[in-house]
């Protein structure tokens, strides 16, 4: 759409176009294509003649293949080198390997080289009428304090594109985001990462291998991940402390890796060869959800600092936060709305974005060298033991993106929309509240509550304030809220170990009380809120749960411990925490006395029959959230109902258990306590105390009360793993309810 | 101290040896002074006061609990700390019972207090994330500490002067002084200890000396300290020889530095009650700091 020129000189380049979008790497090709396929004229610059080369680890993560799915750009990936898992290297040695099991997943994770992914892409978004242009953007023009182009040079010469809208997703060097910066320097912190492609004598697993801690225990790892059979993509990437920036000093370290690498994987990889000049980039770490849109000008990409900064993924991010920007775009121009959520929505896509969020890496990284100094196989001594360790190693290979409360089993109980909407309220009021600047307190928070079966405490409010014929309110939410943060205080201050003057059990201890105490915090302001009189019915309910956690200290690595006493801890841990949950939702609907104590009969109940489901969940699989594998439980001696009935039946095992000594014999026992009959026993219980809620609702609230399908949700996630009778067709009644609703 | 009221009796050791040394009770005093002078010293004290300062003091001993459990000490005011007594699960889960307990007896204080104390509970533990996130932190800068107290032991004082306060029926503005008076004593009262834990002698505080500086806790005059000679650094980061890095503090004008801002902040607690009658009991509790330090500091 060339205008012509004018007189002065050939040289002046005139373009017009609706959309502008600058850079075209994920972000612009995603967010480029998006507006086209929504019918908008967009015209994409990008500097560079594609394809072009980029430095960066390759990885199209898992949730970024089903991205692309979504969008049905699988095409992209036609070429993409498959992989099957991860594997984390602590000091050199195979600490945490992860094969994701293919049957539950849809999409693959896989490697394909940036030179041909983002041609693809790209080729993609022209094929969705995008136009593209190669040429530099050199400054945003402005009049009257709004954009209305952008300046550009072409081939020496100068010109510009007259546009109302700029998307800019020029990089973590974004020339568009210093300008609308002014120039100042943000306080965001910085992460580098330098790689090359090397061949390798012998072939490789299609496993993704990172390893950390890197040389002078940078907050970092270095990788090792194969985009062919013998052809690998090599390179280091760190958070940069102050004083340690320059290329030199990256450089240095990548050699060193590489050196290390090549000594180490002698027997494993053979001889390796470099085939490429190594490449160094800065990552666009530390977003900010309130910075994705800057005088106008909506940012995407790296530019918007989207970067994972706890693993460095960066293409997933990357593309969400382009379609995000396209979309509220889009919105803007068919005057629906300002879109003003684009931060939000792109921050809900990966809770690692959150603001400051490189804390956690930094977290993360200076336990794994901790871990590393203390030796981990040594590990497995029970006063060296660190669980919230476990937990973020298992956090950085879990198989999930973004936890969500209404993406978990008990979320999915509530089908009518407007209790749909209500729990995703309650979701963004975790998120909310609970940021922080340690991002993985928040992180480790959001797992615990979306593992297992989800957030049953909020659920059973929402359950007992509609039994007592009310509809969900702020004030449910808040009482919902209340409960899930009180069930997450056990767990934290279950992860606590003896002390033991090492600095990882000191690490763990000081997280696992950190995270307790936030959690009891939140918990009591959310009841105040509500009441003096909800604060002294939680107060009754944390007491309860301090005294679950001493029980269950007291109990560890105990083999004879008996059925009775974990019945005990467990309705104090979760009977009266679910108890509370159905008090507080009934009170808020304004129930009678009598209504009260027979939902919080039900909650006790029914919160027995949770805690004995996911226990015996938690030794069936890993979770699929909270990446804990059965024999954690084990090791960390927590002697939960089927241990405690398969050690009745055969008091051999308890030798066995005490005095397991690595993850095979671990993995092994957990295998015995599946088969035993111990298990099935546990079920029965959990089966009776469910079957004794779903009774008692039955006979207070009559056969169509919701509360009954909760009732029957423990006995129905056991199912599938126990091949047993369930409810079938129970959930239905939720959306029958709802659908009313909308008829009124 | 009330006993708790617990289901088993799991925790019921951990909870009498706690509560059989309960401290100076500082928090209480505040409370309680405050209270007298939002009533002018006239009539008799509300019923409220002596619950709110139990449950304050209650808070206080869940975050001793919490705080020894963090920081490895193994001695509280001369007697074994509670997780060197019981180990470290059983310190977190009684730390959480006493949190419990805090809360059902505040929340008889009505809606006001309750709010008031659990946003403060959040300010107190915002405020240990953030010292927990700057150990080690060799770049962390007297506003970083700053923020890091005024959450951490601010907040507990802050909201002991303001329950007084609202007991007492004060008026907004003397609200508004008490709070900021609060607020004041207990940074003060956080600058003091962190400088009493280089200098004083160890059988005077109960616990051994160089306890945040070997637990990687740079506390103010380690900061100042730092910001005289950055080659401090390397001493700092050879934990295990704790006395010789309190002697390189002390040849420096850290600690000269760190009292003249305690000072200054008792100065601003002193102030913001001077105009209000009968503040004699809340003027003596800020000598009676000032005290403590020139003992320890001569």
């Amino acid at each position: 759409m060339r205008k012509g020129h004018d007189m002065k000189g050939l040289a002046e380049l005139h373009y017009e176009a609706e959309v502008a979008v600058v850079g075209g790497g994920p972000a612009g090709a995603i967010a480029a294509l998006t507006l086209a396929r929504a019918g908008h004229d967009v015209l994409l610059i990008d500097k560079d003649h594609f394809p072009r080369d980029k430095a960066c680890g390759d990885v199209v993560w898992h949730t970024a293949v089903a991205f692309l799915e979504s969008l049905g750009l699988d095409h992209v990936l036609e070429s993409a080198y498959r992989i099957d898992g991860v594997r984390l290297f602590v000091d050199w040695k195979a600490c945490e390997t992860k094969r994701w099991r293919l049957q539950r997943r849809t999409s693959q994770a896989c490697c394909l080289p940036r030179r041909h992914f983002d041609n693809a892409l790209l080729i993609a978004a022209q094929d969705a009428g995008v136009r593209i242009m190669r040429a530099t953007v050199t400054e945003l023009i402005w009049r009257d304090a709004s954009v209305a182009g952008v300046a550009i040079r072409m081939d020496g010469a100068g010109g510009h594109v007259r546009t109302p809208h700029v998307i800019a997703a020029d990089g973590a060097t974004s020339r568009l985001r210093r300008q609308l910066t002014n120039g100042k320097r943000e306080c965001a912190p910085r992460c580098v990462g330098m790689r090359s492609y090397v061949r390798t004598e012998r072939s490789l697993e299609r496993m993704f291998n990172a390893y950390v801690p890197i040389p002078e225990c940078l907050p970092g790892y270095g990788w090792l991940f194969p985009v062919s059979e013998h052809l690998a993509n090599v390179g280091v990437g760190y958070g940069v402390p102050a004083g340690i920036g320059s290329l030199r000093t990256l450089a240095n370290y990548f050699a060193w890796f590489l050196a290390s690498l090549e000594k180490r994987y002698q027997c494993d990889v053979g001889n390796i060869e470099l085939t490429d000049r190594p490449r160094g980039a800065l990552l666009g770490i530390g977003f900010s959800a309130e910075r994705c849109e800057l005088g106008g000008v909506l940012l995407a990409g790296d530019a918007a600092r989207t970067c994972d900064p706890l693993i460095g993924e960066g293409i997933d991010g990357a593309m969400r936060s382009g379609h995000a920007a396209a979309l509220a775009l889009h919105r803007r121009i068919k005057g629906k709305g300002r879109g003003r959520d684009v931060g939000r929505a792109i921050g809900r896509s990966n809770p690692r974005l959150e603001q400051n969020s490189s804390m956690s890496a930094r977290v993360a990284y200076r336990l794994l060298r901790e871990h590393e100094q203390e030796g981990y196989a040594s590990l497995a001594d029970r006063g060296k033991r660190a669980p919230v360790l476990a937990g973020i190693l298992a956090m950085i290979v879990a198989d999930v993106g973004g936890p969500e409360l209404c993406r978990t089993p008990a979320g999915a109980l509530l089908k009518p929309p407007n209790l749909r909407k209500w729990l995703r309220d309650v979701d963004e009021l975790v998120r909310d509240r609970t940021r922080t600047d340690f991002g993985v307190v928040q992180e480790m928070l959001l797992r615990d509550m979306c593992g297992g079966l989800g957030p049953i405490g909020a659920v059973v409010v929402a359950g007992s304030h509609v039994a007592c014929g009310a509809q969900v309110s702020e004030e449910a939410s808040e009482g919902a809220f209340a409960v899930e943060l009180l069930r997450t205080v056990p767990k934290w201050l279950g992860r606590m170990v003896p002390l033991s003057g090492t600095s990882a059990a000191k690490t763990n201890n000081q997280l696992a009380t950190m995270g307790g105490e936030f959690g009891l915090a939140h918990a009591c302001l959310a009841a105040s809120r509500l009441g003096p009189m909800y604060c002294t019915l939680l107060a009754d309910a944390i007491t309860a749960s301090g005294e679950a956690v001493a029980l269950r200290a007291r109990d560890l690595f105990n083999v004879q411990s008996e059925a009775r006493q974990y019945l005990l801890r467990a309705s104090l841990q979760s009977g009266v925490a679910l108890a509370l949950a159905a008090r507080m939702g009934a009170l808020l609907a304004g129930a009678d006395a009598e209504a009260v104590e027979a939902l919080a009969w039900v909650g006790e109940n029914l919160g027995i029959a949770v805690q004995a489901c996911e226990d015996i969940l938690a030794l069936m699989r890993e979770d699929p959230v909270t990446g804990r594998l059965p024999r954690r439980i084990l090791e960390e001696g927590e002697f939960t109902l089927p241990v405690i009935y398969a050690l009745e039946d055969d008091p051999g095992l308890a030798g066995r258990l005490v005095g397991a000594k690595d993850g095979a014999e671990w993995d092994a026992l957990a295998g015995v306590i599946r088969q035993s009959a111990g298990m099935a026993r546990a079920v029965a219980v959990c089966e009776e105390h469910a079957a004794r809620a779903r009774e008692k609702v039955i006979q207070a609230f009559g056969k169509e009360c919701e509360l009954a399908v909760v009732c029957d949700l423990p006995m129905e996630c056991l199912e599938p793993l126990t091949a047993k009778r369930g409810s079938v067709g129970a959930k239905a009644r939720w959306s029958e309810i709802g659908g009313l609703e909308e008829a009124a | 101290m009330s006993e708790l009221a617990l289901r088993t009796d799991a925790l019921k050791p951990l909870s009498s040896y706690a509560l059989r040394n309960p401290g100076k009770e500082m928090r209480a005093h505040v409370l309680s002074s405050a209270e007298y002078v939002a009533r002018r010293g006239r009539g008799i004290a509300d019923t409220r006061v002596a619950i709110a300062a139990e449950a304050i003091q209650m808070t206080h001993l869940a975050t001793l609990a919490h705080d020894d459990l963090m920081d490895e000490s193994d001695q509280r005011r001369g007697l074994p700390s509670v997780p060197a007594m019981f180990g470290a699960p059983l310190a977190g889960a009684g730390g959480a019972a006493f949190l419990g307990h805090a809360l059902a007896l505040i929340s008889r204080c009505g809606p006001q207090a309750v709010l008031l104390a659990s946003e403060a509970a959040l300010d107190i533990c915002k405020g240990q994330m953030l010292e927990l996130k700057a150990l080690y932190d060799y770049e962390r800068t007297v506003a970083d500490y700053m923020k890091a107290i005024e959450g951490k032991t601010g907040a507990g004082f802050r909201l002991a002067a303001e329950l007084g306060a609202i007991f007492g029926g004060a008026q907004a503005s003397e609200r508004e002084a008490l709070a900021a008076y609060g607020e004041a004593i207990g940074v003060a009262h956080q600058i003091i200890d962190d400088v009493l834990d280089l200098t004083a002698d160890p059988m005077d505080t109960g616990k051994p000396a160089g306890v945040d500086l070997r637990n990687g806790n740079y506390t103010l005059p380690v900061i100042y300290a730092l910001e005289e000679r950055s080659e401090l650094m390397t001493v700092f980061r050879n934990a295990s020889d704790t006395r010789c890095a309190i002697e390189a503090i002390r040849e420096t004008c850290a600690i000269a530095r760190s009292v003249d801002l305690a000072t200054h902040w008792l100065r601003r607690a002193r102030s913001a009650v001077s105009g209000l009658p009968v503040a004699h009991g809340l003027l003596a509790i800020a000598d009676a700091d000032e005290a403590t330090m020139e003992k320890h500091y001569a």
